[in-house]
């Protein structure tokens, strides 16, 4: 068996809010393998984004491995892990906040590249064309700001500049949440695409678990700062472990009328 | 009604802006053409001292009690009082912007320590702290733009602060670190941009409130005595003030409405950058 | 069973002093008494804009341009803010996504409970309080006589959505208007929130208009469904019937967007999208505004907007329907 690409061992995650210390990530340990689709699914606040950006290195851990290919990145300062960037990369929720508003878009796609001294200049703007035909943005568009877009194509934008350097790991927070069910289903489409094509392995976290069970092959349900279980998605939905996920799936409405009003909406058995 | 209301208030605030503009356009062609008008140096003896506006055709707004030309006074003035402003405000704006960026990006003991030293700054009155380095460091033009941008920097440096603070928290600028972004370069090329706009407002009143400090120094007796500034002219006219009030008054004059242009651009500049800035968040 | 209590004919609201700038382009339908209506459409196709019309509180930034909005009969004087006043609460209540929005963090839920029922009926003080500690109850709140006395801030997401839901049915209004009440909520508080709304529609018969994104909700919640586009209301049928059998292509596509497992399988884990974006608010198309996404659309499509058609109670505004039933 290969090593798994993602590895997280003990993952301990907590900080100082004001007077008190809060601890959102209590001893996570997952792994992912490559060219997987691993989901993290759990109630807001539980601590999902706070693991992703620990991942990310945006946060530091109070104590457990982060092992990205074999290499423990737990805890690398900024210089340490500016070797390891280009390989992790992210998408974020809001459209809106994660794109700075002076930038124009074929610079905001450029900049990895420039940053990393990948290519010279022109190689590294052909580059970022050919990034934004590949997630659906015409090049003429390349010249304009964020705001002159809306907030599905700002998303393209955002997964246009987290997949420029050709990353292994994409760590996707809520990258639909925000957008309306037609223009998800374009965002979920060509990150699909692009995992196929690409050989990418998301970290995808998302409350829906209609999504997760489509997109995903597997999950990771987060409760409290834990996982409490992990499996293929329609073995964990069928076989419940854990009583939050057994909660969690009663509560989910299917859009589907043929299939019966799901437990927690009926007012019959009261 | 309230349409007719909302449209007059747009004219009228495009109209004081303009005004503003108009007066500090004024003032500024005054800075550059007193060599030209004038080419004797505005301390010059003139013509028969005190004589009033319009008394005396070689000085159309009248001579000091030294028989200077005051028009001349006027626009060589206008010279020191723009260069101590924008000097002095721009020294302030270097210094509170890097103090603010750093205290305000980092955070922790760096934006304490940092903090404690802007507060310091700002708990002695700014005139007070003015003459004081004045006093210490010698009257001279460039120890007065000196001590005006020591004066200056504290509320530029917490501004800045602010909006480092919230900018950081943005996801682009979480982005940019993922990207493998240094730090350096995430200051000054990603928020710093985003933070001018409350910057540029408010450096603009700042160098009307240089202007009249500057002022008032030279009044004092603070000022540079190699130059001629509308605050030493008021100053010369206050022996004259029963006989001969235009002295004090007309210089006087000049530095209000020069303020007062500074303050209302200021205020246009800041409704015309927020709108855009509401637009560019995204809300 | 048709007996509507909330009737809006023709309703158009364009920006303020931009009779081109629509944002609603002659919305109409109706509400039944004690019926379920969800109002279902992407981002910006004016469902708020419509619950804000009614309920008299659109935003200065739009004014109305034509339409009658009819409450038990008569129309609603939605420019007149006194006389609305009357009508918000007592009559018509209203639910929005964000809690806190609606709640004044400097006073206790209870005390803003109190409030609402003190406007629109005399009554002894004790009474009154009674009648909150009572609503307070009936929304599931526990402890309900310690916890009217709580700051919104100690109080969770769903806690606070109760808290508003009490408010906007202190005053026994006939019609509540829910506007994404649950969006910001987690799956397990949203469906005890929308579990307790059908419950106290059972009890007390109150009509709810429900404002949502996700057709899961609808699937399960409501009575009618309206799919609104781009300012225009493209289709409107009992639930079940929309589901099997939608008409427009526009609800169709975004059915068939929703993401579902069973139906996935089929389609190799990738959903089925529509491509392209909503137009603008200002683009004056002459024709059916879901013409450039349509896969049905023709050039009659482009050059003229389709009148609706009703097959009895479901009515959809199409020149080419779809014709297959979704299985
Ligand atoms: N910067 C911060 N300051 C204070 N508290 C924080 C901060 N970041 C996270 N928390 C707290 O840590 C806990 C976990 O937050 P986190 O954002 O990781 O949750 P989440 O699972 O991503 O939730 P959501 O689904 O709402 O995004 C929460 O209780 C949150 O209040
Ligand atoms: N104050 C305003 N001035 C001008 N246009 C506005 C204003 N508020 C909203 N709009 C426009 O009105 C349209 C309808 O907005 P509305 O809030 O009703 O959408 P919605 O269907 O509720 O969307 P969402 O699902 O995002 O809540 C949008 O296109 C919006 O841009
Ligand atoms: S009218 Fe034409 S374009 Fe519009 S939805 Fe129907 S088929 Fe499509
Ligand atoms: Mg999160
Ligand atoms: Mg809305």
């Amino acid at each position: 068996m290969t090593n798994p690409l993602l590895r997280i061992d003990d993952l301990h995650v907590s900080f100082r809010v004001g007077k008190e210390m809060i601890h959102p990530v209590r001893g996570i340990s997952l792994h992912l393998n490559r060219g997987e689709t691993l989901a993290l699914v759990g109630e807001s606040g539980c601590g999902k984004t706070t693991l992703a950006r620990t991942i990310l290195g945006l946060q530091a851990p109070s104590s457990g491995v982060i092992e990205y290919d074999g290499n423990d990145i737990a805890g690398l300062d900024r210089f340490q892990l500016k070797r390891f960037r280009p390989h992790i990369q992210c998408v974020f929720q809001d459209p809106f906040s994660s794109l700075n508003p002076r930038k124009r878009v074929e610079q905001l796609i450029r900049e990895p590249l420039d940053i990393h001294q990948i290519g010279d200049k022109s190689t590294r703007l052909k580059r970022a064309h050919q990034m934004m035909e590949r997630v659906g943005l015409p090049i003429d568009w390349g010249r304009r700001f964020p705001h002159e877009f809306s907030g599905g194509q700002r998303q393209r934008i955002g997964i246009a500049r987290a997949l420029v350097m050709q990353p292994d790991l994409l760590i996707c927070d809520e990258p639909v949440s925000a957008l309306d069910v037609s223009i998800q289903a374009q965002i979920i489409n060509l990150l699909w695409e692009l995992k196929r094509d690409m050989g990418l392995s998301y970290l995808f976290i998302s409350h829906d678990l209609m999504l997760v069970e489509t997109f995903a092959d597997r999950v990771a349900m987060m409760y409290k700062g834990e996982i409490v279980e992990t499996g293929p998605a329609r073995q964990v939905w069928s076989n419940p472990q854990h009583e939050f996920t057994r909660r969690m799936i009663d509560a989910i409405p299917v859009p589907d009328v043929t299939r019966p009003t799901p437990p927690a909406f009926r007012i019959d058995a009261e | 009604m309230d349409r007719l209301k909302s449209l007059l208030t747009a004219i009228l605030r495009d109209w004081m802006m303009l005004l503003g503009l108009l007066l500090l356009a004024t003032v500024f062609f005054m800075a550059a053409t007193a060599p030209l008008f004038f080419p004797q140096p505005p301390d010059t003896m003139m013509g028969p001292p005190l004589q009033w506006p319009g008394q005396y055709a070689g000085a159309p707004l009248g001579t000091d009690g030294l028989g200077r030309n005051i028009l001349a006074g006027l626009f060589y003035g206008a010279q020191i009082s723009l260069l101590v402003g924008f000097a002095s405000v721009t020294v302030a704006m270097v210094f509170g912007i890097l103090v603010g960026a750093f205290a305000g990006y980092y955070g922790g003991w760096i934006d304490n320590l940092l903090m404690r030293v802007t507060e310091l700054f700002q708990t002695i009155p700014q005139f007070m702290l003015a003459i004081v380095v004045v006093a210490v460091l010698g009257p001279s033009i460039q120890v007065i733009i000196f001590s005006l941008a020591v004066v200056s920097w504290p509320a530029i440096a917490r501004l800045v602060r602010g909006e480092f603070m919230v900018l950081r928290e943005k996801a682009y600028v979480q982005g940019c670190i993922v990207v493998g972004m240094s730090d350096m370069r995430i200051i000054f090329t990603q928020i710093l941009p985003n933070a001018m706009s409350g910057v540029t407002v408010m450096s603009t009143i700042m160098i009307a409130t240089a202007i009249l400090m500057e002022s008032a120094l030279s009044f004092l007796g603070f000022g540079d005595p190699n130059v001629t500034t509308w605050g030493t002219m008021i100053g010369m006219g206050k022996n004259n003030l029963r006989d001969a009030w235009y002295i004090m008054t007309i210089p006087g004059i000049a530095l209000l409405l020069t303020a007062l242009a500074l303050n209302l651009v200021g205020d246009g500049l800041n409704d015309y950058l927020n709108p855009r800035l509401r637009s560019q968040r995204g809300q | 069973m048709s007996n509507p209590i909330l009737q809006v004919e023709n309703l158009q609201i364009c920006v303020r002093k931009k009779p081109g700038v629509l944002i609603l382009r002659g919305v109409s339908f109706h509400v039944n008494a004690g019926e379920t209506l969800a109002i279902v459409g992407e981002s910006g196709c004016g469902k708020s804009m419509t619950s804000l019309a009614i309920m008299g509180l659109l935003p200065d930034a739009v004014e109305k341009l034509s339409g009658t909005i009819r409450f038990k009969g008569r129309e609603l004087p939605i420019t007149d803010n006194r006389a609305m006043r009357k009508v918000r609460a007592a009559e018509i209540g209203m639910v929005f996504q964000e809690p806190m929005a609606a709640l004044d963090p400097l006073y206790p839920v209870g005390k803003q409970v109190l409030e609402v029922i003190e406007e629109h009926e005399k009554l002894p003080r004790a009474m009154a309080w009674a009648r909150v500690i009572d609503l307070l109850t009936k929304v599931d709140l526990p402890n309900p006589e310690t916890l009217a006395w709580s700051y919104p801030h100690k109080l969770s997401g769903g806690q606070l959505q109760r808290v508003v839901i009490a408010m906007a049915l202190a005053c026994n209004p006939d019609v509540l208007i829910a506007d994404e009440p649950t969006t910001a909520l987690d799956v397990t508080v949203q469906a005890q929130i929308m579990r307790l709304l059908k419950r106290l529609q059972r009890d007390t018969g109150v009509a709810i208009v429900l404002i949502t994104h996700n057709l899961g909700l609808v699937a399960h919640t409501a009575d009618r469904v309206m799919v609104m586009y781009a300012g225009n209301k493209a289709e409107e049928a009992p639930t079940r019937d929309l589901f099997l059998n939608p008409r427009h292509p526009y609800t169709r596509g975004l059915l068939d967007a929703t993401p579902n497992p069973e139906r996935a399988s089929a389609q190799g884990g990738v959903l089925r999208e529509i491509p392209g974006t909503v137009p603008s608010i200002a683009d004056p198309m002459p024709g059916c505004r879901f013409a450039p996404r349509c896969p049905n659309a023709s050039d009659l499509c482009h050059a003229r907007f389709p009148d609706p058609t009703y097959e009895g109670a479901h009515g959809y505004a199409c020149h080419h329907p779809v014709t297959d039933a979704r299985v």
